[in-house]
């Protein structure tokens, strides 16, 4: 098995019909505008045989509509911590499905939300993007961006002291 | 009867609290494995715990060993429902004493199929 655009999309989509209920397509750009928009951009990094980063973005409209499916109440009564809630633990779970197909064994961290305008994301260690699958959902962008290390990362000394 | 739903994501809690509340179990929640002990204490009752795997704090496998370490909980099923889809993992949870594991995303029939695997199947069922 390795990490394919289409493996990307089926188990993005496996979520969000499963979890939340909406449709998802594969499409291409445009996608959301970090630099005029407000989005949400979910990352959780995978260390181990294969050291990366998997990260979901969308716009806060859309994680609004999926914080409100996963909470059960209505978008306009979503608050602003649920829907960063809701949008790490979708990209926890998209992720962690794509982790199947990248080599093991390897442990993925918690995941970490971005929730703003016009901010950009660094990923700890030299990195690359590996893969990159734009999708629609309800008309509006979620993009699912892959980053592997260029270079070995070195583990801190609290990251060795918690894979002992 | 009482469960407990133990994630440190409150979307997943509200997600699996309200499928186990449609069984009929009593649902408390937990944030951690170490929450989920102070509130396993206060429900000493609980037949059943959802366990996520990676959570701050107290992780879901420490907790598994915690509670199968504890005599007073030997009546307690646990569930592990996490996004680790590593064999190797699956096996070392059932080792340290997991009944079951449910890989997320999951439905509810899924989760209605493991509680009835552990004889569980629901109080209203």
């Amino acid at each position: 098995m390795h990490l394919t655009d289409d493996n990307i999309f089926r188990v993005t989509e496996s979520v969000w019909t499963l979890i939340l209920g909406l449709e998802l397509q594969r499409s291409g750009p445009p996608e959301p505008d970090r630099g005029t928009e407000r989005t949400l951009l979910g990352s959780v990094q995978i260390a181990g045989a294969w050291e990366g980063a998997g990260q979901v973005q969308c716009p806060a409209s859309l994680a609004r509509r999926a914080a409100a499916t996963m909470f059960g109440v209505a978008p306009e009564a979503v608050e602003r911590d649920q829907i960063q809630d809701a949008l790490g633990e979708l990209a926890n779970m998209i992720v962690g499905n794509l982790k199947a197909f990248l080599p093991q064994p390897s442990r993925l961290s918690l995941p970490t939300v971005v929730d703003g305008v016009g901010y950009t994301v660094r990923i700890p260690g030299s990195s690359r993007e590996v893969a990159r699958v734009t999708m629609r959902s309800g008309g509006e962008p979620l993009v699912v961006v892959v980053h592997t290390r260029s270079t070995p990362h070195r583990a801190t000394p609290l990251e060795r002291a918690a894979r002992s | 009867m009482d469960a407990l739903v133990i994630d440190d994501s409150r979307a997943m809690r509200t997600i699996l609290g309200g499928m186990l509340t449609d069984l009929g179990f009593r649902v408390v929640q937990a944030t951690d494995g170490r929450d989920a002990l102070a509130r396993l204490a206060e429900t000493p009752a609980a037949r059943l715990a959802l366990v996520d795997w990676n959570m701050p704090e107290m992780d879901g496998l420490a907790f598994i060993r915690a509670v199968r370490a504890d005599r007073a909980y030997e009546g307690l099923k646990l569930v592990v429902v996490s996004t680790e889809t590593e064999q190797a993992q699956m096996a070392t949870a059932l080792e340290a004493g997991a009944d079951e594991y449910v890989m997320k995303p999951f439905t509810r029939a899924v989760i209605a199929e493991k509680l009835g695997l552990l004889g569980l199947a629901g109080p209203s069922a």
